[in-house]
């Protein structure tokens, strides 16, 4: 009685060709052309370094005439090197590196709100650093048979680990949290290539599905400790996690 | 590129958190046989005197507690052991540092005996309530300088700017101090004034006699200086230790004051204030009980030196660290022969606390005050 249902279905399949008009090309082109061949290694990285020093001088820096007396330097370091290989054609497989530090040091900062109403945001200073490590898998979708622009997905699985301090001066101690983080991730990130040369290629790529767990334990003063953990699934492109980065591809196998 | 450098060589973060300051003190220590004993938790010093020729080489505790913070409370001393106090004794507390402590006893000196003076006087100058600083209470969250089963009349002396902070800011910038005393014993306290920084504003330790009639906004409060007293005694006499440190906190008129040592005050003052006999006083100054309203907000405060209600005055100003209390006798000095309606005992941490100047973390501590003939 099945096979009678599928011989029925695939006539019907067929009949449904009987103006044997040709089929709606939208022109995106063969997903099989090659984009990148077998064989291919891919090097890229992406960074960002920043920093900022505020207040030099006699009286800080000054903002809207709110934040007054500004006295600190912020430092922000983000390294990613990712490296894949091609097993197949238009099909890699690799691993990611991230490296994150943070460095925020508010040595004098007032926030006014009227001639009776001040509060002091002074001596605050916090510190980070986090490692990441990922596996990931990308299939490239060369765009209108294109060998110059092709949409990538890329499914990753990776964990982080983070440390992070928050403390005030206290005399010469200092007075905060000691935080170790863990987290791990699996998620769905597409994107866009383009190649500007034979070899190189630059590419913007967002996350769009993500399932994360993370857990960090926090610890006062050496001896009250608290934890947080978190659990989540998001399904939507995150603006702020926009990442552009440069792929070198070389050829290794034939 | 040197910051980058740094960043990448750094691996991971170092856990330098310092230490909670919790710190772990002896709260009451005697021995078999004792004339006395004292405990100062700022020098971590137990003294106890022993009659005259008594050994002290031999001494059983009978009576010894440490606070909350304190641990490994198996390894110290308890009740009923015996130690040799001939040399000090160095005993080390742990909360979550280590403290050192000295227990020393000395013998008692036998005092000369003292030559018969003259008859007392037959009426003696009228006390106040708790001159003595030894009843406090906390009904909330507020230190409030009286007993707590202190009638209406009682509770109308004594007043600070603790119900100000401290139900918004949970902050109480004077607190009874129970192991630092003058003269120690059983309930005694002290009163500890403590200039510190309350979130928005430098408060500075304060108490006076009188009412805290609420603050003014976020820059001022109203202080009803005053209560009720006849007598004209000579003197104010007492205890105090100062313990300052620089000015680090001003207003901007005061802001050359900045890095200066902090100075702390005791006043004095004997007066009719009455607003139907004195003129010349900003409008509400003077209220229906005699009483003068400082509102450093709206700069309404005492003229010292010309206000013609002034009866006696006594100014002490200070500002040398002390290790220990000091006694002091402040005279009183009369400007007229008319007889008060109201006196205004009154003592701050931070002298120009009025004017949000002084330094965070000055403490004064008073003890024992009494009004002299």
């Amino acid at each position: 009685m099945k096979k009678v249902f599928i011989a029925a279905l695939l006539l019907l399949v067929s009949a449904s060709g009987f103006a044997r008009q040709p089929k709606f090309d939208r022109g995106l082109g063969d997903a099989s052309n090659t984009f990148v061949p077998k064989g291919t290694l891919a090097l890229g990285a992406s960074m960002a370094y920043h920093h900022a020093s505020v207040g030099e001088g006699d009286n800080g820096y000054e903002f809207l005439g709110l934040l007054t007396g500004v006295k600190g330097q912020m430092t922000t370091l983000n390294f990613s090197p990712a490296a894949f290989y091609f097993i197949a054609p238009n099909t890699a497989i690799g691993v990611r590196f991230g490296y994150d530090s943070k460095i925020f040091d508010i040595d004098g900062a007032s926030l006014s709100l009227g001639e009776s109403l001040n509060m002091d945001l002074s001596n605050h200073y916090a510190q980070s650093i986090g490692y990441a490590g990922t596996l990931a898998m990308r299939n490239y979708v060369p765009l209108f048979g294109s060998k110059i622009f092709a949409m990538y997905s890329e499914v990753r699985v990776g964990g982080t680990k983070t440390q992070s301090k928050a403390y005030s001066m206290d005399g010469n101690e200092k007075n905060g949290t000691f935080s170790d983080g863990y987290s791990v991730v699996f998620g769905v990130y597409p994107g866009l290539t383009a190649f500007v040369t034979n070899d190189l290629a630059i590419e913007v790529g967002v996350s769009m599905f993500e399932c994360t767990y993370s857990y960090t334990k926090q610890t006062k003063n050496q001896s009250f400790t608290s934890s947080m953990s978190s659990q989540g699934t998001t399904f939507k492109p995150n603006i702020l996690g926009v990442q552009f980065s440069v792929m070198y591809y070389i050829q290794v196998k034939r | 590129m040197t910051v980058v450098a740094l960043a990448l060589a750094s691996c991971g973060l170092e856990n330098d958190m310092m230490l909670p300051k919790d710190e772990a003190t002896i709260t009451a220590f005697e021995v078999e046989g004792q004339v006395s004993s004292s405990i100062n938790s700022t020098k971590r010093v137990v003294t106890v005197t022993m009659p005259k020729d008594e050994a002290l080489n031999s001494l059983k505790i009978t009576k010894v507690s440490y606070n909350e913070a304190t641990i490994n409370l198996e390894s110290l001393l308890v009740e009923g052991q015996v130690v040799d106090l001939s040399d000090t004794l160095r005993v080390t507390l742990k909360a979550y540092r280590e403290f050192e402590w000295k227990l020393i006893a000395k013998n008692q000196e036998v005092a000369p005996t003292p030559e018969p003076g003259p008859e007392p006087k037959p009426e003696p100058v009228a006390q106040l309530y708790n001159l003595s600083f030894d009843f406090w209470s906390k009904p909330k969250n507020a230190w409030f300088p009286y007993d707590a089963g202190a009638t209406d009349e009682q509770k109308s002396i004594w007043a600070t700017s603790n119900q100000g902070t401290a139900d918004i800011l949970r902050k109480n910038a004077t607190t009874p101090e129970e192991s630092f005393l003058a003269i120690g014993g059983e309930g005694k306290k002290a009163a500890k004034l403590s200039s510190q920084w309350m979130v928005i504003k430098f408060a500075s330790g304060n108490l006076f006699t009188g009412e805290f009639c609420g603050l003014k906004g976020t820059s001022g409060a109203d202080l009803a200086w005053g209560v009720p007293y006849t007598d004209r005694p000579s003197a104010l006499h007492g205890y105090y230790c100062y313990q300052p440190v620089k000015i680090d906190r001003t207003d901007s008129a005061h802001s050359s004051m900045k890095g200066q040592m902090d100075i702390g005050q005791i006043q004095v003052i004997l007066a009719d204030w009455d607003k139907n006999k004195w003129e010349g006083y900003p409008e509400g100054a003077i209220d229906e009980k005699g009483r003068f309203h400082v509102i450093n907000s709206s700069n309404q405060f005492v003229d010292f030196e010309n206000d013609p209600a002034i009866i006696g005055y006594a100014n002490f100003e200070f500002d040398e660290w002390m290790d220990s209390y000091q006694e002091f006798d402040i005279p009183i000095v009369y400007r007229n022969d008319r007889k008060p309606s109201v006196i205004v005992i009154c003592a701050a941490s931070s002298r120009y606390g009025d004017f949000f100047t002084g330094g965070a973390g000055s403490v004064l501590y008073l003890d024992e005050f009494v009004l002299k003939d």
